[in-house]
């Protein structure tokens, strides 16, 4: 049973950000918009959040920012690199660790 | 349609980035805001009321400010605080450690391979330098280091051995004339196995630990709930 790391309990938002881009390509706003819908409003980027983390997950090479022009303007598109999607696995496997074990603790998935 | 470049660089103030990397920031986080304002709009908020609801977005400049420069800051400094300067260090303990032995009276194993052709081998150092190549390995990796940076920076001593080792190589083809072409190569793969790949392996053993895992990502926020 792998286990949680301390930082992987605080990288939620990297698992989404990759998980999303295993996707394809997006710009930020896209991400932002499209983590807030599909989790119904439970995890919410605002500006201050994501382009921190977006710049820092690119610097560590686990995603590529590229700029393209669409409809006239210039966006910054993300896509998964090979380095994040090597990352997206086990980080899946972590998360599902830690919500198995709380489930067990807390009976999660019920409430 | 408001200028959000102006909004942002009003608000923001200068960025202690590149220029170009402060002129990328802004025109991302711009097409940000239009997008959201443009939302908002269609969502029926008047323009004035979208603008304010899309700034407020943003609870603190100063502390974005900060955010943007830490997280893109130039790859350079990145490279420097995740490779060079745990290889540099890695190097200087490396052979001061060394040094400091061999003043304390340590003595070397001789491997005789002709008579005129020893290698010494310092077997506490080889020992030591598991923990000089973990330590460089835990300092990258905590600099946010990539598994190759860090393996980089744990393995630079041997990389500075063999660099200089090939260096006396080819500079002894030019001056040496007592010596066939032969011997010399063999001094040379001698002289790069005792001084780089022995302690290569034990720089690598130390840093092992360090390479498996993620970044430490000691700044990553958890999304918002």
């Amino acid at each position: 049973m792998p286990t949680v790391p301390a930082n992987i309990k605080r990288g939620s938002a990297e698992l989404a950000i990759l998980a999303l881009l295993a996707r394809g390509p997006l710009h930020g706003y896209e991400i932002a918009r499209r983590i807030e819908s599909e989790t119904q409003g439970v995890l919410r980027f605002d500006v201050a959040s994501l382009y921190p983390l977006l710049y820092r997950m690119e610097k560590r090479g686990w995603v590529k920012g590229y700029w393209e022009e669409v409809g006239g303007r210039k966006r910054r598109y993300y896509r998964l690199a090979p380095e994040g999607k090597k990352k997206l696995a086990p980080l899946r496997r972590q998360w599902g660790a830690f919500f198995q074990a709380l489930d067990r603790l807390a009976g999660v998935a019920d409430a | 349609m408001p200028d959000w470049h102006a909004l942002l660089r009003a608000r923001l103030g200068p960025l202690r980035l590149s220029p170009e990397g402060e002129a990328e920031v802004i025109a991302e986080l711009a097409a940000h805001f239009e997008d959201d304002y443009r939302d908002r709009e269609e969502a029926g908020e008047p323009a004035r009321q979208a603008v304010h609801s899309t700034l407020a977005q943003v609870r603190d400049w100063k502390r974005l400010r900060h955010d943007l420069q830490s997280s893109k800051e130039d790859s350079m400094n990145q490279r420097v605080r995740a490779l060079w300067l745990p290889g540099l260090f890695a190097c200087f303990f490396c052979f001061s450690l060394l040094a400091m032995m061999i003043r304390a009276g340590l003595q070397p194993r001789f491997i005789w391979l002709a008579p005129a052709m020893g290698v010494a081998f310092y077997i506490p150092w080889f020992g030591a330098l598991i923990l000089v190549g973990a330590l460089a390995g835990w300092w990258s990796r905590r600099a946010g280091g990539a598994v190759r940076e860090r393996l980089q920076a744990a393995l630079l001593p041997s990389l500075a051995m063999t660099i200089l080792f090939t260096t006396l190589f080819f500079v002894a083809l030019v001056f040496e004339r007592h010596h066939p072409l032969g011997w010399m190569l063999v001094a040379w793969l001698v002289m790069l196995l005792a001084w780089a790949v022995l302690p290569g392996v034990g720089l690598l053993l130390g840093a092992l630990p360090f390479l498996g895992s993620a970044p430490e990502s000691r700044h990553a926020p958890a999304a918002q709930g």
